[in-house]
């Protein structure tokens, strides 16, 4: 480890575990503050990062000396996933639905649920996808679509499987499932199967030419042919992440791995279980 | 009839006569340190026990000052009442723990109450602080904690309680809402914390059994539910209700130390309904749903809880309505029969030891592929196909006094197609057409298999490591009922409703099961000794003597000495000009917050 008082820099890949490690791939790793919870999403500026956990959404400065300052409220729980709507504002999902909040007159965050009138299947989210005027939450019971910024939500095509991974690759948007493989969309709404040589798809990238694909025992590439090959640890694999000619994947459980060779070697690295999350430098590909 | 001063007394000298005992104890903890403070104890030893509590390593990297529920409350509880008299060490650790260590929230109901109200303590204590442990000013967590907490009081008095009657964790409501009833600063909440402080206890009194607590139960324990005296709850238990000689070994409990110092007082009247029940009775009791958060297409229904409080046992079921084929919460029974006795020998109970991974993954984070191992590999037993506890989406009981139905369809592919079922050893069972029959002296029991069954021993013990040689976990008979569609049927009578037990064992059998369309219709029938024909259709409906039993019409409480509708707020327990009325001012028709732990 490295020195756990050094400031988040852009270059800096950024893990979620056991707390958020920053650091990079080949080299040593630093833990951003003293804070020990499971991290589960993470939403990245300059200025600011936004980490949901297992203990709710909080807001790491960019210098770790300073408090994280807690976001969440009584509503809001476990945060799979954070993102930022076109304001800026986060937009949390987890156990119990997608929430959005508004300042209390003192400035403190009230969280409202999007989605506490859904069955529970319908409501757990573990990820989110947002463009203006197109809202995906990648639920238990499949892809649901709001068009409102979240204010209705609507089945789609892929349904009635859990979706655990969401990701815009150029013009399409691709789905991974636990027990029906890989989905793609050109609108979010109508879905088809693609073909995949895994049926439990946990996280999707691209790299250059190649489709990645995290399953539940190893990475999977598709090259511009067409054709599947797998690699890497059989392990879970939870998130990929592409920044350059970098590959990550963080397994749970299992820890970080990364190929600089497009797949051909592997290398563990870190002292991590369980990743959950995985941010590339900002300014390039892969960040979050 | 018992004055409530007079009560005051009883309760007080019972409160002193633990104190004394819990203070000449080794090894305070930040729990049991009010004896020692309450008896003039060393500093030293304060000092220690607010160390230990506050240096205990929290899952998560070894970080000293990460904290949750089980620091956040002792600590508070602690510094609450005792401030003037704690040893200035001990002071500034507790301090610089909630200003600026890190508190974890935790992942069931009665987490989050020890974590809001620890919390709220500490955010009213130190109001005038810039920040607070979590980055914000306290009065933010003050508000948030406050919210919460009427928030679940109010669903309580609405809906009942999530986390019921658990003799486990029953405890970890308990304290918390002493706590906030001896020391917060807001009124209003105050009032709404002693009331709900009441419905607790009262869920006490209905279903205590001469030091047990019968009934279904939430959660009780692992491997504890074939004991009679069961978690910390048996310290307030003997608080309130008294009645028998004190018992160090029984009667002590760490977490239930600050209320031996507390001022709340229950109501007295509900120590009478605990010991004084002059005929049978049947209580009925609605609780909240078991929420699960996923792997369910429609939420958790409420729970129903049914149990026959006579004078010699006590059956008690309750109508689960989980959803779907996938939640199990794991420390759940469903139904027992209990008696007086020593520990394994006076408890009857059944179950299907569910296995699917699902039943962790419904509560929650983890994914299903993972779930299994990282949760059971912390609680190996869960893993166990002899388990005696934990729910079963597909079960089905239904209940008449002192007369049950269990029942399951287990699906083919289920890694344990069978139901466990727990018999004492040391009684003397007679077996006779499929009937298990037994002379337990003061009243009599009759245990019918579904299906082909073969005895076998059980025995765990903590101690397991290299060999089991003392069951002080289990120890009993496990009858192995084989699936995919066991059950049982069970009636226990009082030996003064028939002539003999040899009268009772030949009525019994000739009353009968019908089993002619079990398991090809899904429908079971039971007829009493008192011919009363108890009918069970698989995921359908109930009858009693062809009526339907009626859930939808279940009160919140339903008993001789207690009455409540549900989404009312109101309740009243005792009878002729002994009671108790409580209101919790609630207005039905604005929404409940909604319920965002499971418990």
């Amino acid at each position: 480890m490295t020195g756990e008082s050094e400031a988040l820099a852009p270059a800096d890949w950024l893990v979620g575990d056991v707390g958020v490690w920053a650091g990079t791939l080949g080299g040593g790793w630093r833990r951003h503050g003293p804070y020990p919870f499971a991290v589960q999403g993470l939403s990245r500026t300059a200025t600011d990062l936004l980490v949901g956990t297992g203990h709710g959404l909080w807001q790491a400065p960019i210098d770790p000396r300073h408090r994280w300052v807690q976001l969440h409220d009584e509503i809001l729980t476990e945060v799979m996933t954070v993102v930022r709507d076109a304001s800026g504002a986060p937009v949390a999902a987890g156990s119990y639905g997608v929430s959005v909040a508004t300042d209390d007159e003192l400035g403190f965050k009230r969280w409202r649920s999007l989605t506490e009138e859904l069955s529970p299947d319908e409501r757990y989210t573990n990820v989110l996808h947002l463009e203006a005027g197109l809202w995906l939450a990648g639920t238990e019971a499949g892809v649901l679509i709001s068009v409102d910024d979240g204010a209705n939500w609507q089945h789609t095509d892929l349904s009635g499987s859990p979706v655990r991974c969401l990701t815009r690759i150029d013009d399409s948007c691709w789905a991974g499932t636990d027990d029906r493989g890989l989905w793609c969309s050109q609108d979010g709404r109508i879905w088809w199967q693609v073909d995949c040589p895994t049926t439990a798809v946990f996280s999707v990238a691209e790299a250059g030419s190649c489709l990645l694909v995290g399953g539940y025992d190893g990475i999977y590439c598709r090259d511009a042919q067409g054709l599947w090959q797998r690699s890497g640890p059989r392990a879970l694999i939870r998130c990929l992440t592409v920044a350059g000619d970098v590959w990550a994947a963080g397994a749970d459980p299992g820890g970080l791995w990364y190929s600089q060779d497009e797949g051909g070697t592997w290398r563990r690295s870190g002292p991590f279980k369980h990743v959950n999350v995985i941010c590339g430098p900002m300014g390039g590909d892969g960040t979050c | 009839m018992l004055d409530q001063q007079q009560y005051e007394s009883q309760v007080q000298g019972r409160a002193e006569e633990m104190l004394d005992a819990v203070a000449a104890q080794p090894r305070p903890s930040a729990w049991t340190a009010h004896a020692l403070l309450a008896r003039g104890g060393s500093s030293e030893q304060v000092t220690e026990a607010v160390a230990r509590n506050l240096s205990e390593v929290v899952p998560g990297a070894g970080d000293g000052d990460m904290g949750g529920p089980f620091h956040v409350l002792p600590a508070m509880l602690l510094h609450s009442r005792w401030e003037e008299q704690l040893p200035p060490e001990a002071e500034q650790m507790i301090r610089d723990f909630l200003l600026r260590g890190i508190i974890v929230r935790g992942n069931t109901e009665n987490h989050w109450l020890m974590y809001y109200a620890g919390n709220l303590l500490a955010a009213e204590r130190w109001r005038d602080e810039d920040l607070f442990w979590d980055g914000r000013p306290p009065v933010a967590m003050q508000r948030e904690a406050t919210r919460w907490i009427l928030g679940t009081i109010e669903r309580t008095a609405r809906i009942g309680h999530h986390e019921y009657d658990s003799p486990g964790y029953h405890i970890e409501h308990m304290m918390p809402l002493i706590g906030l009833y001896e020391h917060t600063t807001d009124e209003f909440l105050r009032t709404q914390v002693e009331r709900v402080l009441t419905l607790k206890v009262a869920d006490m009194a209905l279903e205590f059994f001469k030091g047990s607590w019968a009934g279904s139960h939430s959660r009780e324990g692992y491997r504890e539910n074939t004991w009679t005296r069961v978690g910390p709850i048996r310290t307030l238990q003997y608080l309130y209700f008294g009645g028998e000689p004190f018992d160090a070994d029984q009667h002590l409990h760490g977490y239930a130390i600050p209320a031996l110092v507390a001022q709340y007082r229950p109501p007295a009247l509900l120590a009478r309904m605990a010991w004084d029940r002059p005929t049978p009775q049947v209580v009925k009791k609605t609780k909240a749903p078991r929420n699960i958060i996923r792997h369910a297409d429609e939420p958790a229904g409420p729970v129903y809880k049914t149990t026959y409080m006579s004078r010699s046992f006590a059956l008690g079921s309750a109508q689960i309505n989980l959803p779907g084929t996938a939640a199990g919460p794991i420390d759940l029974v469903s139904w027992d029969l209990t008696w007086s006795g020593p520990k394994h020998q006076a408890k009857i109970t059944c179950n299907h030891p569910f296995q699917g991974p699902e039943r962790f993954s419904a509560f929650l984070a983890p994914y299903p592929q993972n779930a299994r191992r990282s949760i059971g590999g912390g609680k190996p037993y869960l893993q166990s196909v002899d388990r005696l506890f934990g729910a079963s989406p597909f079960e089905r009981i239904a209940q008449h006094e002192g007369a049950v139905l269990v029942t399951y369809r287990i699906p083919a592919e289920d890694e344990a197609p069978f139901a466990n079922l727990f018999l004492p050893m040391e009684t003397d069972w007679v077996e006779q057409e499929g009937w298990l029959l037994a002379d337990m002296d003061d009243f009599y029991v009759g245990v019918r298999p579904l299906a082909d069954c073969h005895w076998e021993r059980i025995q765990e013990s903590r101690n397991d490591a290299i060999m089991v040689s003392n069951g002080d976990l289990i120890d009993g008979w496990l009858l192995r009922i084989e699936g995919p569609t066991p059950g049982i049927a069970l009636e226990a009578v009082e030996s003064m409703a028939v002539a003999s037990f040899d009268d009772f064992c030949a009525r019994r059998v000739a009353a009968g099961v019908d089993l002619s369309d079990w398991p090809t219709q899904g429908r079971v029938a039971l007829t009493t000794i008192a011919a009363d024909r108890l009918e069970l259709e698989f995921d359908g409906v109930h009858r009693l003597n062809g009526e339907i039993i009626d859930y939808d019409a279940w009160p919140l409480y339903g008993a001789p000495e207690a009455e409540a509708e549900l989404h009312t707020g109101r309740m009243r327990f005792g009878r002729g000009e002994d009671v108790v009325d409580v209101d919790f001012d609630i207005d039905p028709d604005q929404p409940m917050m909604p319920m965002r732990v499971i418990g």
